[in-house]
C-alpha cells in the first residue's frame, strides 16, 4: 500500500529526474510536468482520506495514512489537502505557460523538485522541519531562476539570502515555545517568540523594508520561475504562517497582531504602488505588482476574522493567473527584444508579439485588481470588507492598483508604437508568437477572465479552506 | 592513523578564546579579501574553529560531521574558483595591483573598518544580550559570525562573496542552535542547507564565468 | 450572445485566407438580428437575468445581473442600429475592411449592451472594463495610434475607479443595491458624475475620441460616450429624475458647448470637426439636463439617442453630394439633429435647454449657448461640404447596402422628431406642442439670432477664415489641450524619475544593508512612540 504523503513527495521527484533527462525536447518535459501536477492535484482532492483506493496491479493508495520519515511524522490533513491541491494546480498552469515561454529551462525539473519539498513542508510536523524544507527549496530555486546564458540571477541570490536570514527566527521560536511550555511564568519568552516570528515572516513575505528580493526575483531571473517562487513558494510560506497561527493561537489574539499585520501590508501596498509606475523596465514592474498583491493579502489577514482569512486565501488562488500571465508576456517580449525589457527596447514589438502583449495586459489588470480579471474578484471582496472600517486604506489600495496599471500603460504605449515613416508601416515583420503560443495565451487569458466573471469556481474553495483553520474568530 | 575525531580531541584545548580569536580573524579576512585563495583558506580555518567550539556543546562525532560538511563546501568553492581562474586568461586589474605590491585598496580599507565596527558591536551585543544555554565565549563567537556574515552579504553582490557570507552567518547560528536543539535530523538538515547554498552559489559563479567567457570571445 | 457569435465567426473566418472577405457577411446577420431582437424588447416585460451567480454572497454581496430597463432601451437600440448601419455602409465601399476589426466591433456591441443593461454597479464596472479593452483593441486593429489606444484605456480605467469608489461609499460597502432601487448619497453622486463626464469624452477628457479615419467601422469605435449616457440615465433614474446636482456639471456642460463649437469652427480636419461637434452636442445635453430638473431623465434619454444616431449618420455619410443630392439627405438630417432643430429628435433636448436657460436667467450659460450654437452652424456646414468622397462600390447591391445603412437612422430620426415617444420610452417626454412652448419668446429669439449669426459666419467662412487662419490654428492647438497631456505626462515622468533613482539605490548593490538600515530606523521610531 502506498501512503498518500509518500506519493506526493516521491512522484514529483521521480518525474523531475525523468524530465531533466528529456530536457532537450521542448514539449515532452513540459507536458509531462503538467500531467504529473494535474494528476497529483486531482488525487489530493478526490481520493478519500479514510480508505485505500485500488489503482493498477493490485496496488493501493491510502491518502490519509501517516508516514514516518527519520522519526518525523508526515500526515495529510484536511487543511493541507486544499493547500497542496492549489500548489499542484498552480504549478500545472505555470508549467503550461513555461512550455511556450521558458522551454527547455530548469524551471520544469526544478519546479517539480520544489513541489516535492514544499509538499513535505506542509505535511511534516513539527514546524521547524517545515522551515528547513522551505529553506532548502529556496536554495534549489536559484537553479530554476538562473537563465541559461543569461545574466546572473541577482533575484535568486537575494531570495536565498532573505530566506536564510529568516531561518534562525523560525527555529528559535520553536525552542522558545517548548521552553514556555515548561516554564509558563516566563512571559518574556512569548514576547521574544512573537518578535522573532514577526521578523522571520517579514523576511519571507517581503514586507517592507525587506522587499528588495521581490522585484529582483522577476526582473533579474527567468520570469516564470520568479512566478513559481512568488506563487507556489510564497504560498507555502503563507500556509506555514497559518500553521504557526493555528499551533500557537495566542499569536493571533495578541493585541498588536492586527495593527502589525495591517501596517506591514499597508507598507507593501504603498511602496509597491509608488515604485511600480516609476519603472521603465517591465521586470521590476511585475515584481512590484506582486508586492502590492501580497500587501493586500496581509491587510486582509489584518482584519483578524474568518472573512479576512478567506480573502487572503482567495488572493492565493487567483494570484497565479495574473502573475503567470504577466511573466509569460514578459518572457515573450524579452525573447523578441533580445533579452532587454526596457520600454525603449520594446518599441513597436507589440505588433510582432501580440499574444505576449495581450498576456502582459491581462496579467497587469489582474495584479492591479481591475475588472475584468481574476484579481478583480478578490479585490472587490476585500474593498467591500475594508470600506466600512478603513476607507483610507481602500483608497490607497485603489491608487496602488492604478500605479501598477500606469507601469503597464507605459509599456503598452511603447509596444504599440508604429514605425514613424509611412513607408515602413507596410513592411510586414515576421510575427514572433506562433499559433501554439497564441493557443496557450488564449487559454490562460480565458482562465483569468473566466474566474473574473465566474468567481464561484474558486471562492467557495477559499471559504472551505478558511473553515479548516480555527485560530480566528468568525 | 589518527581519525578526525582524535585530531579534534587533541586540539580541544583551543576550543575557547583562541578559537573565538581565530573566528574573528578568519571572518574578518573573508570580509576584507577578494582573493579566492585567501577566502577559501579562511573559510576552511573558520570551519575548523567552529567545529572546535561545537565540541563543547555536542558530541565529537557530530561536530566532526559538521566539520566535514564545511570542508566539502570549501572544496566546492575551491574547484569552482580554480576553474574560473583557469578560464580567466587575463588577470583582473585588482589581481594585478595586488600582485605588484601589498597595498590596501580603498575598498579593502572600508571593509576593514566596517568589519571592526561590526566586531565591536558584536562584542557589545554579546555582553548585553547573552545567548541562553551557551557560554560567554561561544556567545561572542556566534555574534561575530552572524554580524560579519551579514556584513559580507551586504557588501557585495558577487555570488561567491554572498555565499561565503551566508555560510558564515549560518555557522554562527548553528553554533548557537546546537545547544538548543541537539536533534540529529535538524543538524542534518542544516548541513544540507549549507551544502545547497554552496552549490547554488557555485552554480551562479559558473554561470558568471560562462557569461564573461562569451563576452570576451564575442 | 448574437454579436459574440458573429464575432467568433468573423474571427474564425479571418484565419482562412480564401474566405476572409466573407467575414462581413457573417457580421451583418449577427448584428442585424441582434438589433431586431433589441427592438422587440420594447414590448417585453423587463426581467432580470443573472449570467453568473457570485458566491459566497458573504464575500461579494452582489452578483452579475442584467435588466432591460425601458429607459435605457432606446440607447441600446441606437447603439446596435449604428453598429449595424456601419457594417452596411462598409459593404458598399470598395476597400475591404479588416475581419478582426469586424469581430472586435461585434464584441464591442455586446460589451456596450452589457454596460447599458447592467442592473447594478458591479455589472456596470465589468461591462465598462470589457468595453475599454475592446475599444483599445479596435483602435489598434483600425491602424490608430498607440497613444489613442492607451489614452482610451487610461480614461476608461479612471472612470471605472471613480465608479467603484462611489460604489464603496454605500452604507453596506457593496453597492449591493440595484440601480433601480438605489438612494445614493451626494458624495457618491459626485464621484459617479465625474465618472460619467469622463465616459462622455467631455472636455477636458475629449482626446480619447478616435481621430482621423474614414473607415465606416471606426464610427462604431467613436460611440464610447453611449455607455457614459447609460450611466447618466441610471443616475437620473436613481435621483428621482434629476441628474446629480453637482455645480461643476453645469459648468462643464456650458464649457463643452462653447468650446466644442469654437474648436469645430477652428479645426481644419473634417473628421476632427465632427468630434468637436459631438463634444458640443454632449455639452448641450448635459447643460439641458442640469437645467431641466425633473425632466432631466427625458432630456438625457432623447438627447443621447439623438447624439448617437446623429453622430452615426453624419460620420457614415460623405457630406454634401452635388451630383447625387439624395445621398446628402442623411448627413443633413444628422446635422439638423445635432443642432437640435425642430421636427428632429434633438429638438426634445434643445427645447429643454433653451427653456432652462431663459428660466435660469444666467448670462454665463446663455453666452455659452449663444457662442457654441453660433459656431456650430459653420462647423457643421463646413464639415458637410468639405468631406472628401469615399470610394463607393458600383453596382446594385452596394447601393442598396448604402441606402439601408444611411437611410434607416435618417428615417428613424425624422419619425422620432415628429413623435419622440416612438423611440424614447420609460420616461415622460413632453409632446411636440409642449416642446415648442418651452423656450418662450426670449428663448426663441436667442436661438434664432445665434442660428442666423452662425449662417452669416458660414457664408463668410471662405473670406474670413483665411485671414485669421494662423490665429485660429494657434487657438485650436492651445485649446485642444494636446500639449497639456504631454506636459502632465512629462511632469509625471520627471517625478517618477526621482522615485526611480531611489529605487535603484535601495534595490541596487547594497540592498541588504539598506534593508537593515531602514528596519533599524523603523524600529527606533516605533520604540520611541
Amino acid at each position: 500500500m502506498i501512503a498518500g504523503p509518500l506519493l506526493l513527495l516521491i512522484l514529483p521527484l521521480a518525474v523531475a529526474g525523468i524530465v531533466y533527462i528529456l530536457l532537450r525536447w521542448t514539449s515532452l518535459p513540459a507536458l509531462l510536468a503538467v500531467g504529473t501536477s494535474l494528476a497529483l492535484g486531482w488525487a489530493v482532492v478526490t481520493l478519500p482520506m479514510d480508505q485505500p483506493v485500488h489503482v493498477w496491479g493490485g496496488r493501493q493508495i491510502a491518502m490519509g495514512e501517516a508516514v514516518t520519515f527519520f522519526g518525523r511524522e508526515l500526515v495529510l490533513e484536511q487543511a493541507d489537502r486544499m493547500a497542496m491541491a492549489f500548489m499542484f494546480f498552480a504549478s500545472a498552469g505555470i508549467f503550461f505557460l513555461a512550455w511556450r515561454f521558458a522551454p527547455r529551462s530548469l524551471l520544469i525539473p526544478m519546479g517539480l523538485a520544489l513541489l516535492s519539498l514544499l509538499s513535505g513542508a506542509l505535511l511534516i510536523r513539527p514546524l521547524i522541519y517545515a522551515a528547513l524544507l522551505v529553506e532548502i527549496a529556496a536554495a534549489l530555486s536559484v537553479f530554476a531562476l538562473q537563465a541559461e546564458g543569461g545574466t546572473i540571477a541577482r533575484g535568486g541570490l537575494r531570495y536565498l539570502t532573505f530566506t536564510t536570514l529568516a531561518l534562525p527566527g523560525l527555529l528559535i521560536t520553536h525552542w522558545l515555545m517548548d521552553r514556555y511550555a515548561l516554564t509558563p511564568d516566563e512571559t518574556g519568552l512569548l514576547a521574544a517568540a512573537a518578535s522573532l516570528l514577526a521578523l522571520s515572516f517579514a523576511l519571507l513575505l517581503g514586507v517592507v523594508p525587506f522587499h528588495t528580493w521581490v522585484p529582483a526575483v522577476v526582473s533579474d531571473s527567468v520570469p516564470l520561475a520568479g512566478t513559481f517562487v512568488l506563487t507556489i513558494g510564497n504560498g507555502a510560506v503563507w500556509f506555514l504562517l497559518f500553521d504557526f497561527l493555528e499551533t500557537y493561537p495566542w499569536l493571533s489574539s495578541h493585541p498588536r497582531f492586527e495593527s502589525l499585520v495591517f501596517i506591514a501590508g499597508f507598507g507593501m501596498v504603498v511602496v509597491g504602488g509608488l515604485f511600480a509606475p516609476a519603472q521603465r523596465r517591465l521586470g521590476p514592474l511585475v515584481g512590484y505588482a506582486a508586492l502590492v498583491d501580497s500587501g493586500a493579502a496581509l491587510i486582509a489577514l489584518g482584519l483578524n476574522s474568518k472573512l479576512g482569512l478567506t480573502l487572503s486565501l482567495l488572493s492565493f488562488l487567483v494570484r497565479p493567473f495574473g502573475l503567470g500571465l504577466m511573466a509569460a508576456g514578459l518572457s515573450g517580449l524579452r525573447a523578441c527584444s533580445g533579452g532587454d525589457d526596457d520600454v525603449d527596447a520594446l518599441r513597436g514589438l507589440g505588433l510582432r508579439a501580440p499574444w505576449s502583449t495581450a498576456a502582459l495586459v491581462f496579467g497587469g489588470l489582474s495584479m492591479a485588481g481591475l475588472p475584468v480579471s481574476a484579481g478583480f474578484v478578490w479585490r472587490w471582496a476585500l474593498y467591500r470588507a475594508l470600506a466600512p472600517s478603513s476607507p483610507s486604506s481602500v483608497l490607497f489600495l485603489l491608487l496602488a492598483g492604478l500605479g501598477v496599471m500606469v507601469g503597464v500603460w507605459r509599456g503598452l504605449s511603447s509596444l504599440l508604437m508604429r514605425p514613424g515613416a509611412i513607408k515602413d508601416r507596410s513592411v510586414v515583420s515576421t510575427p514572433h508568437d506562433n499559433w501554439l503560443t497564441a493557443v496557450v495565451v488564449v487559454v490562460a487569458i480565458l482562465g483569468c477572465v473566466g474566474v473574473g466573471l465566474f468567481p464561484q469556481v474558486v471562492a467557495p474553495i477559499a471559504a472551505q479552506l478558511a473553515e479548516t483553520y480555527t485560530f480566528l474568530s468568525p | 592513523m589518527p581519525t578526525l575525531v582524535d585530531i579534534l580531541a587533541r586540539v580541544s584545548f583551543l576550543a575557547a578564546m583562541p578559537a573565538v580569536a581565530g573566528i574573528l580573524v578568519t571572518a574578518g579576512l573573508l570580509v576584507v579579501s577578494r582573493d579566492w585563495r585567501l577566502d577559501v583558506t579562511a573559510l576552511t580555518l573558520q570551519y575548523f574553529f567552529v567545529v572546535l567550539l561545537l565540541t563543547r556543546l555536542i558530541r565529537l562525532e557530530v561536530a566532526a560531521v559538521k566539520g566535514l560538511t564545511g570542508w566539502m563546501i570549501c572544496m566546492v568553492f575551491y574547484l569552482t574558483e580554480r576553474r574560473a581562474s583557469m578560464l580567466e586568461q587575463v588577470p583582473s586589474d585588482e589581481e594585478k595591483a595586488g600582485s605588484r605590491r601589498w597595498k590596501i585598496s580603498a575598498r579593502a580599507s572600508f571593509c576593514l573598518l566596517a568589519g571592526l565596527l561590526v566586531s565591536v558591536a558584536s562584542y557589545t551585543a554579546a555582553l548585553r544580550f547573552p545567548l541562553p544555554e551557551v557560554p560567554a565565549d561561544i556567545t561572542l563567537a556566534c555574534y561575530l559570525l552572524v554580524g560579519l556574515g551579514l556584513l559580507l552579504i551586504g557588501l557585495s553582490e558577487a555570488p561567491m562573496q554572498v555565499g561565503l557570507g551566508l555560510l558564515t552567518f549560518l555557522s554562527g547560528f548553528d553554533l548557537f542552535y546546537v545547544a538548543l536543539e541537539p536533534s540529529l535530523a535538524v543538524a542534518g538538515l542544516l548541513g544540507a542547507v549549507s551544502f545547497l547554498i554552496a552549490l547554488a552559489t557555485a552554480y551562479l559563479r559558473a554561470a558568471q564565468i560562462a557569461i564573461e567567457g562569451d563576452r570576451s570571445t564575442s | 450572445m448574437l454579436p459574440l457569435l458573429g464575432a467568433g465567426g468573423a474571427l474564425g473566418v479571418s484565419y482562412v485566407p480564401r474566405v476572409r472577405r466573407y467575414s462581413r457577411y457573417i457580421a451583418l446577420p449577427a448584428v442585424g438580428f441582434a438589433t431586431l431582437l433589441i427592438l422587440t424588447f420594447r414590448w417585453t416585460v423587463p426581467g432580470m437575468v443573472i449570467p453568473s451567480l457570485w458566491q459566497p454572497s458573504l464575500l461579494f454581496g452582489v452578483t452579475l445581473a442584467l435588466r432591460i430597463d425601458a429607459a435605457v432601451q432606446p440607447l441600446a437600440f441606437a447603439l446596435a442600429l449604428v453598429t449595424c448601419c456601419s457594417i452596411f455602409v462598409d459593404l458598399s465601399r470598395t476597400e475591404e475592411s479588416s475581419p478582426r476589426l469586424l469581430a472586435i466591433l461585434q464584441a464591442l456591441l455586446a460589451a456596450g449592451l452589457l454596460a447599458l443593461w447592467s442592473a447594478n454597479p458591479l455589472t456596470t464596472l465589468i461591462g465598462w472594463a470589457i468595453y475599454d479593452l475592446l475599444q483599445a483593441a479596435g483602435l489598434v486593429a483600425a491602424g490608430g495610434s498607440a497613444r489613442a489606444a492607451v489614452r482610451s484605456l487610461i480614461f476608461g480605467v479612471l472612470a471605472t475607479l471613480l465608479l467603484w469608489g462611489g460604489t464603496l461609499l454605500a452604507e453596506d460597502g457593496a453597492g449591493s443595491g440595484l440601480w433601480a432601487l438605489m438612494t445614493p448619497s451626494s458624495t457618491q453622486m459626485t464621484l459617479w458624475a465625474a465618472a460619467g463626464v469622463m465616459r462622455l469624452w467631455a472636455y477636458p477628457f475629449h482626446l480619447v475620441a478616435p481621430g482621423n479615419d474614414a473607415s465606416p467601422l471606426v464610427v462604431a469605435l467613436s460611440l464610447g460616450p453611449v455607455v457614459g449616457w447609460g450611466l447618466w440615465l441610471r443616475l437620473a433614474m436613481a435621483n428621482n429624475g434629476v441628474i446629480p446636482s453637482v455645480p461643476w456639471v453645469l459648468i462643464l456642460g456650458a464649457v463643452n458647448l462653447g468650446m466644442g463649437g469654437f474648436l469645430g469652427w477652428c479645426c481644419e480636419s473634417r473628421r476632427r470637426t465632427l468630434s468637436w461637434v459631438g463634444m458640443a452636442a454632449t455639452g448641450a445635453i448635459l447643460l439641458a439636463a442640469g437645467l431641466a430638473e425633473d425632466g432631466a431623465a427625458a432630456v438625457v434619454s432623447a438627447g443621447s439617442v439623438a447624439w448617437t444616431l446623429g453622430m452615426g449618420v453624419t460620420s457614415l455619410s460623405d457630406g454634401w453630394q452635388r451630383n447625387a443630392p439624395w445621398w446628402s439627405l442623411p448627413p443633413l438630417v444628422g446635422a439638423l439633429v445635432l443642432l437640435g432643430l425642430p421636427f428632429t429628435l434633438g429638438f426634445a433636448m434643445e427645447a429643454n435647454l433653451i427653456g432652462g436657460l431663459t428660466g435660469a436667467g444666467s448670462l454665463g450659460w446663455g453666452s455659452a449657448f449663444f457662442l457654441g450654437n453660433m459656431l456650430l452652424v459653420p462647423s457643421l456646414i463646413r464639415g458637410l461640404v468639405s468631406t472628401p468622397s469615399a470610394a463607393w462600390a458600383t453596382g446594385h447591391w452596394p447601393h442598396v447596402a448604402r441606402g439601408i445603412g444611411l437611410g434607416l437612422p435618417t428615417l428613424l430620426l425624422m419619425m422620432a422628431g415628429l413623435y419622440p415617444p416612438l423611440i424614447v420610452d420609460g420616461v415622460t417626454i413632453p409632446s411636440l406642442a409642449q416642446l415648442f412652448a418651452m423656450p418662450g419668446l426670449t428663448g426663441w429669439l436667442l436661438w434664432l439670432v445665434s442660428l442666423a449669426g452662425g449662417a452669416v459666419l458660414a457664408w463668410q467662412d471662405a473670406t474670413l477664415c483665411p485671414k485669421i487662419a494662423l490665429w485660429l490654428t494657434a487657438l485650436h492647438d492651445l485649446l485642444s489641450l494636446d500639449w497639456l497631456y504631454s506636459t502632465v505626462a512629462g511632469a509625471l515622468e520627471r517625478g517618477f524619475g526621482v522615485l526611480r533613482a531611489a529605487d535603484r539605490v535601495v534595490r541596487g548593490g547594497g540592498a541588504l544593508l539598506w534593508s537593515w538600515l531602514l528596519f533599524l530606523l523603523i524600529l527606533l521610531v516605533w520604540s520611541s512612540r
